[in-house]
């Protein structure tokens, strides 16, 4: 009897279905699109329905012009603010006020947007209803994974009960205290009185939009897996260079001994870009935001070119910080996003070796690199000459390190102490690795390889770069740092390149600083470090 | 599969009650052991008794759903709770009469509470009445211009004199410093302009169906 009921009921209902189709799948009504630190959060709402003309012509510009001024309320607060000291986030309410011939018609409703019910007339409790949460206190993300119902009555609202029930639909909880809350009375707290802390802000009493909300916005996406959280690298970068022997290229024999030390300090932050591989799977890519950058290069070089040209003698130390335009260039770098679906290990590359026995070695393991990435692998590249600037500017990056010797000059001085610089200090420091989870916090790894010398007896050249650098996640509480870090710091000035004291901007262009120079060996949408460049392998060539 | 073709239960009945397939509906019923179309029916009734505190926001979507899905039965559930003993239910019947009143049906009855002791009870049956061309609740809202008592049943809360100054910047064509008085002093100060013009304008007061707003 059991069996014949529960066949009955299963046709039936596919009857039902078949008659009423059901609810196609569909994302949620709100909507995030990120570009670099800037967030812009489309909240997509039907308003359902204008039945007369009076409705349309009269009162829906009235409508429209309050919820103009709630998105205002929300973005006016917001720009003071950096969500999670990483985003800035804007908000667009994307309104439709659908019409329909009568009251009992269905509501023409769109996929992919909030459905609310409007009325102009009652003065109704305006709500939006959250099917999954049971605590009016939480953040939730249902709002970015289902179109949510509500109900507005235009007569009782104003601009900030607009703001407050948008506020909803970007998954924000009250932060007052529901009469019979369970909250309310652990606490001892009065009725709709507000949280602790969030008095006067727009999801309590008030119609303020303070760091609180904006820090709770982007946890909402991140934990909506639509907005990665982003991190600080905050390390070291050591390179050194060590040649001791002759070449026959240029009949010089000598030694060098460079090596570079890089402090630096950057932001990872989603883009919406991705990369290819060889196969033309895609990767999501993170970018880095240089925040800032020291370095001390230490010079003991002496080369002599058997008396045909004299030698080449360059001693000291160069120290300088680099900022604005001229850190943007210098520093540059992407990661490859672990995306929520992604395993935290995929199959290729290997982990990379600390140690190359050759330069085409290491040129293999680059170009596996950048053929057959995986989620989680990053890049940094260090360079100077990254603009192509004069060279009296790039000299002045070296101040410190002075040029002597009786090798002939370069008619021009700054041109002939850039001759003959050696690699890797610092152009074509590249750091290539791969973080393992996505909350990884210890990064560190090495590489050395022998640099090949163009000439004929492949003397080298033996590079060695280790990195270390501590990540820190910003997704919780975490300030990850001080508001004088702020990467995003107003501009004096588009070419701040120096050594010495600090001076102008940072950048906060994210997509701009992981521009990426892409060699015609590897497939042009991967990322690939910068080949060395400007001074040279060090050996003086005439 | 146009989304004007998404409906709900309630939907489906009801084309299907329309439509004269009693068979489906009898097998549906069957289905689900009746309780899809009982539920349905009930629903209205539903709202009102289990208006809760405890969970306001459901409450107030349950009242708010049935009030556009299924309107006169909504009101006519709400008419014979009006006098409910249990403050609670007696509010949500209330509310559940102000959303879907007409001039034509639950203006007397909400005239009716204008007399009530309960602030949240006053202004609800004031604001309905504005709502639906009956001009008896404005001195109710006026009154309400200079009350800091905030309302029990209003979400997010909210002040009586905050709900009096939407509703009557929403229904009429006047202002008397309200629309740009921010703070509470500053929107009990417009109160004596009000009741003026409440005075002057009480007889000749109209709702002009070209812009829905009252004019004299």
């Amino acid at each position: 009897m059991n069996a014949l009921f529960l066949i009955g009921r299963n046709i039936t209902l596919l009857l039902a279905l078949l008659a009423f189709p059901h609810e196609a799948k569909s994302a949620g009504g709100t909507v995030v699109t990120v570009n670099g630190p800037a967030v812009t959060i489309t909240v997509r709402i039907n308003l359902c329905c204008l039945h007369d003309a009076v409705e349309r012509n009269i009162l829906q510009p009235l409508a429209l012009v309050e919820i103009a001024r709630a998105q205002a309320m929300w973005n006016d607060g917001l720009a003071k603010f950096q969500a999670r000291s990483c985003y800035d986030i804007n908000i667009i309410f994307d309104i439709r006020i659908l019409s329909r011939s009568s009251r009992e018609a269905a509501p023409p409703w769109e996929d992919g947007y909030h459905r609310l019910v409007i009325d102009f007339d009652q003065p109704g409790t305006s709500n939006v209803f959250d099917p999954e949460s049971g605590d009016p206190n939480e953040d939730t993300i249902s709002a970015y994974r289902l179109q949510l119902n509500g109900t507005w009555y235009f007569s009782s609202m104003t601009p900030r009960t607009w703001a407050h029930e948008i506020g909803h639909l970007l998954g924000l909880g009250d932060d007052y205290y529901h009469r019979d809350s369970m909250r309310r009375m652990n606490a001892g707290a009065r009725p709709y009185t507000p949280l602790p802390g969030r008095s006067g802000t727009l999801m309590g009493d008030g119609d303020a939009v303070d760091q609180n909300l904006a820090d709770r916005l982007a946890d909402l996406m991140i934990q909506a897996g639509l907005l990665s959280p982003c991190a600080q690298w905050e390390g070291r970068i050591e390179v050194s260079n060590v040649f001791a022997g002759r070449t026959l290229a240029m009949d010089v024999h000598g030694r060098h001994n460079w090596r570079g030390n890089y402090r630096m300090k950057f932001r990872e932050l989603p883009t919406t870009r991705s990369v290819s591989d060889a196969s033309g799977r895609q990767f999501a890519l993170n970018a880095f935001v240089p925040v800032e950058m020291s370095y001390a290069i230490q010079a003991d070089h002496h080369h002599d070119y058997d008396h045909k040209w004299g030698d080449v003698i360059l001693r000291g130390q160069a120290t300088g910080k680099l900022t604005g335009r001229a850190l943007k260039d210098a520093l540059i770098g992407s990661v490859l996003r672990f995306e929520a679906a992604a395993p935290a290990r995929d199959s290729a590359p290997p982990a990379p070796p600390g140690s190359f026995a050759s330069w085409r070695e290491f040129q293999d393991f680059m170009g596996a690199f950048h053929t057959a990435p995986r989620p989680g692998c990053y890049q940094l590249s260090i360079a100077f000459g990254g603009r192509g600037q004069p060279p009296n500017e790039l000299r002045a990056l070296y101040n410190g390190i002075d040029r002597s010797g009786s090798s002939p000059i370069h008619p021009g001085p700054d041109a002939d102490f850039l001759r003959v610089m050696p690699s890797h200090m610092p152009d074509g420091t590249n750091v290539l690795g791969c973080l393992e989870t996505p909350e990884q916090r210890d990064v560190k790894g090495e590489h050395t390889y022998p640099y090949a010398d163009p000439g004929p007896l492949n003397s080298t050249e033996q590079i060695s770069i280790k990195w270390s650098f501590v990540r820190t996640l910003c997704r919780d509480a975490v300030t990850c740092w001080p508001a004088s870090d702020n990467a995003s710091a107003p501009s004096n000035s588009d070419d701040g390149q120096t050594s010495g004291p600090p001076s102008g901007e940072a950048t906060s262009d994210p997509v701009a600083g992981a521009a990426i120079v892409a060699p015609a060996a590897t497939p042009p949408n991967v990322p690939t470090p910068n080949a060395p460049r400007g001074g040279g392998s060090g050996f003086l060539r005439p | 599969m146009t989304p004007q073709h998404r409906v709900t239960t309630t939907h489906v009945l009801r084309r299907l009650r329309s439509s004269g397939i009693n068979a489906a509906i009898v097998a549906i019923w069957a289905a689900t052991g009746g309780t899809a179309l009982a539920q349905t029916k009930n629903l209205p009734e539903r709202a009102i008794v289990e208006f809760s505190f405890a969970d306001l926001k459901k409450s107030y979507h349950l009242l708010n759903q049935a009030g556009f899905e299924q309107r006169a039965a909504l009101r006519n559930a709400a008419l014979t709770r009006l006098n409910d003993t249990d403050a609670r239910v007696r509010y949500a019947a209330i509310y559940a009469l102000a959303i879907t009143a007409d001039a034509k049906a639950g203006a007397n009855a909400l005239a009716g509470v204008l007399g009530s002791g309960s602030t949240d009870e006053r202004l609800l049956a004031a604001g309905a009445l504005a709502g639906i061309g009956d001009k008896r609740g404005f001195p109710a809202l006026i009154d309400a211009l200079d009350d800091r008592t905030q309302l029990e049943y209003r979400l997010p809360p909210t002040l009586a004199l905050h709900f009096a100054k939407s509703q009557l910047l929403w229904f009429t064509t006047q202002d008397f410093g309200l629309k740009s008085a921010t703070s509470d002093e500053q929107i009990a100060n417009t109160k004596a302009a009000w009741q003026q013009w409440w005075q002057k304008a009480r007889f000749s007061l109209h709702r002009d169906p070209k812009i829905r707003k009252y004019v004299e």
